[in-house]
């Protein structure tokens, strides 16, 4: 499966992001805010995920939100601290 | 609903500051604060949040708990000062209403984890925690029966403890109160906070342009409230009044404040009004100041468009940390001592204001003239909480 | 106060229908057997279970997506709560209703699904999520949210003193006019630790300075669910039942047997022969709500609920022995027993 397609199942599985189904979310449609409409808990939650389900450390996220601006630039981002992922 | 005043006749405090009200109240002015990490238990954390431990806590016995055991340390004081003798407590007419998030909790993590871990532990830690509800045990410690609970209102629960008191007294419910607000550092508080990336590695800052989050910080304080009449027949001393709360919600978000303070604005209009009050009469505001990025935005804001550019406004969780439970007593009695003294102290950790707030809180001992002041807590789940404090 | 309304979160169902229909016998409680081992062998709870269901008339399913189970319960007490008085909160409303919430045991769930992401995965994969909604207030954060209450709140916790800890703030806000009406909830969750804590503190002494357990045959019928009442002042709504009194005493209130025509009876402590429960169930006009909806710290808030429907049908359920009828000018009480030596007593009677 690719990346982009396993962060949007975790996503939509975690978050309880009821009625959205993965190929709702396109890899350039924003995250936050608009788009999927994600809030700042659902940033905090995010960070979170990443470290429990690929073991990524996200220190702080003033310096990280162009990462979670979208699925490409979070997988992207999960590709360069885990390349096998 | 009596218009009589609802009296404070004695106070007790533990926090990072150390034991005793006036004795906080001197450090608190001279300035100086040592957080740092945590040292009652341990953490696997990326990023470690300093926080405040309260200094030399003894295991008191019959205690249950480090809640309970800085409850009673923080009670002793009180009694002491307001002169009220033991059997006197041994009435329908006392209550106890003390704020807690952890105190009411059963969130023993090494019970749980034997449990999670399929292994059958002995349920003392239940026994403690059914008999460890901190108002019911400081009510079965002293012989008390009259109404005893705990407020769970997250950050405001020590505000609204002492609000929910006064409303007892002008009701007529009780005529003393032992009201005020306790919580202890442990893990699961620790762990929560860090994961919404609310903690700071560093010194927090309340106010502060550079600020990065809270450190939290534990303790207890109580005050004795009493009606007019019951401390006027027997002579108390009296250390000041409680003349108006306010509460409201945001209805807004889960966690975070409602951009314009709408709430607060909201509580703070209704304490007022209680007090008979206007901005104007108010000689400064104990924030909330917990130094994160939103709350200090919002609840800034909310200050300047309410008492003007002139306001005065300190956080003193710069010295004691944010005690969560305990927060809004310590910070009444803080505001009770200032008026008293008539010098607030510096908001420690504060530097450079922020163009987005636009109002420095103290940043060094302050001299007010005035007989009132506000403290206000604001909690998670939208909860905005004030108290009118005022000299006796 | 007035009761303008009744929610109901239970294992009767929800809503007021399915409640006085269960109360009557027209069904059974939902259930479940947990067997549990403990270090003295093995023991058997009932859980009382409660659902629910019904809450999306209310609130969109994106608006629950970070509610647990607990909060939406809350949440749709105090909708049902809404719908049964016929009021509808306009802005004015949102801001003059009071939010007054009781439990006992807080948000256990919230707080073990928390410290399970802590045990297996590690310090670093706590769950902001989780630990928001284990904070006792995030009933109310959750009550607020879904109906854009913006009045004076409060939680309060107290084990089996609570629910009058609640219906005391609802009545100095009405009074003092914070507010116009109040919404007050009373509810507890279950979970596998409570559970298994029950059943192992079974027949352990208790020493000198702890509160005495409330251990009787009934701990092991575990309550779940949450009821709401939506309170007004004296005269908001005539013909509504009506709370006349609010009490704590020291002393056990035998008098309410002969004063009132039933008292729903919640007893916390021990049951046997010469007991106070003995005794009062003597009297012949004590009911219990027990074997229908299990025992739960807030147990008092489905007494309540249920007395006020009693004299809304002018007949009591559960069924009495003898007469189920209600005069006119009938009372009913509600009354607390804890093992702290405290009596809560609340008094009704139709307006």
């Amino acid at each position: 499966m690719r990346l982009e397609d396993e962060l949007k199942e975790m996503l939509i599985r975690e978050l309880k992001l009821v009625d959205v189904k993965p190929e709702d979310i396109k890899d350039e449609d924003p995250l936050f805010g608009e788009g999927l409409g994600l809030d700042s808990l659902d940033a905090v939650e995010v960070v979170v995920l990443l470290q429990k389900h690929y073991g990524i450390e996200v220190k702080g996220l003033e310096n990280n939100r162009e990462v979670f601006s979208n699925i490409k630039a979070l997988a992207e981002f999960v590709r360069s601290k885990k390349p096998q992922a | 609903m009596s218009a009589l005043p609802v009296l404070v006749t004695g106070m007790g405090c533990v926090s990072a500051l150390g034991r005793g009200a006036q004795a906080s109240h001197q450090r608190l002015l001279a300035g100086g604060r040592a957080p740092g990490l945590p040292t009652l238990f341990g953490a696997d954390c990326k990023e470690y949040g300093l926080v405040f431990e309260a200094p030399a806590v003894p295991a008191l016995p019959g205690a249950g708990s480090r809640t309970n055991a800085m409850v009673f340390l923080a009670v002793e004081e009180a009694l002491a000062q307001s002169g009220l003798e033991l059997a006197s407590l041994h009435s329908t007419r006392v209550g106890v209403c003390l704020g807690t998030t952890v105190g009411c909790s059963l969130n023993d993590e090494v019970f749980y984890r034997y449990f999670h871990g399929k292994e059958m532990p002995g349920a003392d830690s239940f026994v403690r925690y059914l008999s460890g509800n901190p108002a019911q045990a400081l009510a079965r410690r002293l012989g008390i029966c009259g109404p005893a609970v705990c407020v769970s209102n997250a950050c405001a629960s020590g505000t609204d403890a002492l609000g929910l008191a006064r409303q007892w007294l002008l009701e007529g419910l009780c005529d003393v109160v032992l009201a005020g607000g306790c919580d202890e550092l442990c893990r699961m508080p620790y762990l929560g906070f860090t994961s919404l990336l609310n903690t700071s590695p560093e010194p927090c800052r309340p106010f502060d342009r550079a600020r990065r989050g809270l450190n939290l910080g534990e303790g207890a304080a109580v005050l004795i409230l009493e009606t007019a009449a019951m401390a006027q027949a027997r002579r108390a001393p009296v250390v000041g009044r409680i003349s108006g709360y306010g509460n409201a919600l945001d209805a807004h978000h889960a966690t975070a404040p409602h951009p314009e303070g709408r709430g607060l604005k909201a509580a703070t209009a209704r304490a007022l009004d209680e007090a008979g009050l206007k901005p104007q009469d108010i000689a400064f505001i104990n924030a909330h100041g917990t130094a994160t990025l939103a709350n200090d935005l919002v609840e800034g804001r909310a200050v300047l468009e309410t008492f003007g550019p002139g306001a005065v406004l300190v956080s003193t969780k710069g010295a004691t940390g944010h005690a969560l439970g305990a927060a809004g007593a310590l910070e009444a009695a803080f505001t009770l001592m200032a008026l008293a003294d008539g010098r607030v102290s510096p908001t420690l950790g504060f530097e450079e204001i922020d163009p987005a707030i636009g109002l420095a809180p103290t940043s060094a001992v302050t001299p007010v003239k005035g007989s009132a002041a506000l403290s206000n807590s604001l909690a998670f789940g939208g909860q905005n909480s004030v108290l009118v404090l005022q000299k006796p | 106060m007035d009761i303008l309304g009744i929610g109901i979160v239970s294992p009767l169902g929800n809503g007021v229908e399915a409640f006085w229909q269960g109360l009557g016998g027209g069904h059974a409680p939902a259930t479940a057997e947990h067997r549990l081992e403990t270090p003295q062998g093995p023991r058997t709870l009932t859980i009382f279970e409660s659902a629910d269901s019904g809450l999306e008339r209310f609130v969109s399913r994106t608006a629950l997506r970070r509610m647990d189970a607990f909060g939406r319960w809350a949440l749709l007490a105090s909708c049902l709560a809404l719908e049964d008085a016929g009021v509808t909160l306009d802005d004015q409303a949102k801001r003059r209703t009071g939010l007054a919430l009781a439990t006992g045991y807080g948000c256990q769930n919230a707080t073990y699904s928390f410290l399970d992401d802590v045990i297996d995965h590690g310090d670093k994969c706590a769950s902001p999520s989780n630990f928001a909604n284990s904070v006792a207030n995030a009933l109310a954060s959750q009550t607020s949210l879904g109906l854009g209450i913006q009045g004076p709140c409060q939680t309060l916790s107290a084990f089996e003193q609570s629910p009058m800890h609640a219906l005391w703030c609802a009545r100095q806000w009405l009074e003092n006019r914070a507010v116009d009406q109040v919404l007050v909830g009373f509810g507890d969750e279950s979970c596998g630790l409570l559970e298994y804590a029950i059943a192992a503190t079974a027949q352990r002494p208790i020493t000198a300075g702890e509160k005495a357990l409330p251990w009787n045959e009934g701990s092991f019928w575990v309550g779940t669910g949450f009821a709401a009442l939506l309170l007004g002042r004296d005269g908001a709504k005539p013909g509504s039942p009506r709370l006349d009194s609010l009490e704590q005493l020291s002393a056990p209130p035998h008098q309410a047997f002969a004063e009132h025509r039933a008292v729903f009876l919640q007893v916390h402590g021990q049951l046997g022969p010469g007991s106070l429960h003995a005794g009062w169930s003597a009297l012949g006009n004590a009911l219990e709500t027990r074997p229908l909806l299990g025992t739960m710290p807030t147990s008092q808030g489905f007494d309540l609920a249920a007395a006020a429907l009693s004299l809304r049908h002018g007949c009591l359920r559960p069924a009495p022995q003898g007469e189920a009828r209600l005069q006119p000018r009938d009372s009913l009480a509600c009354l607390q027993a804890d093992t702290d030596g405290q009596f809560h007593l609340a008094c009704l009677h139709k307006d």
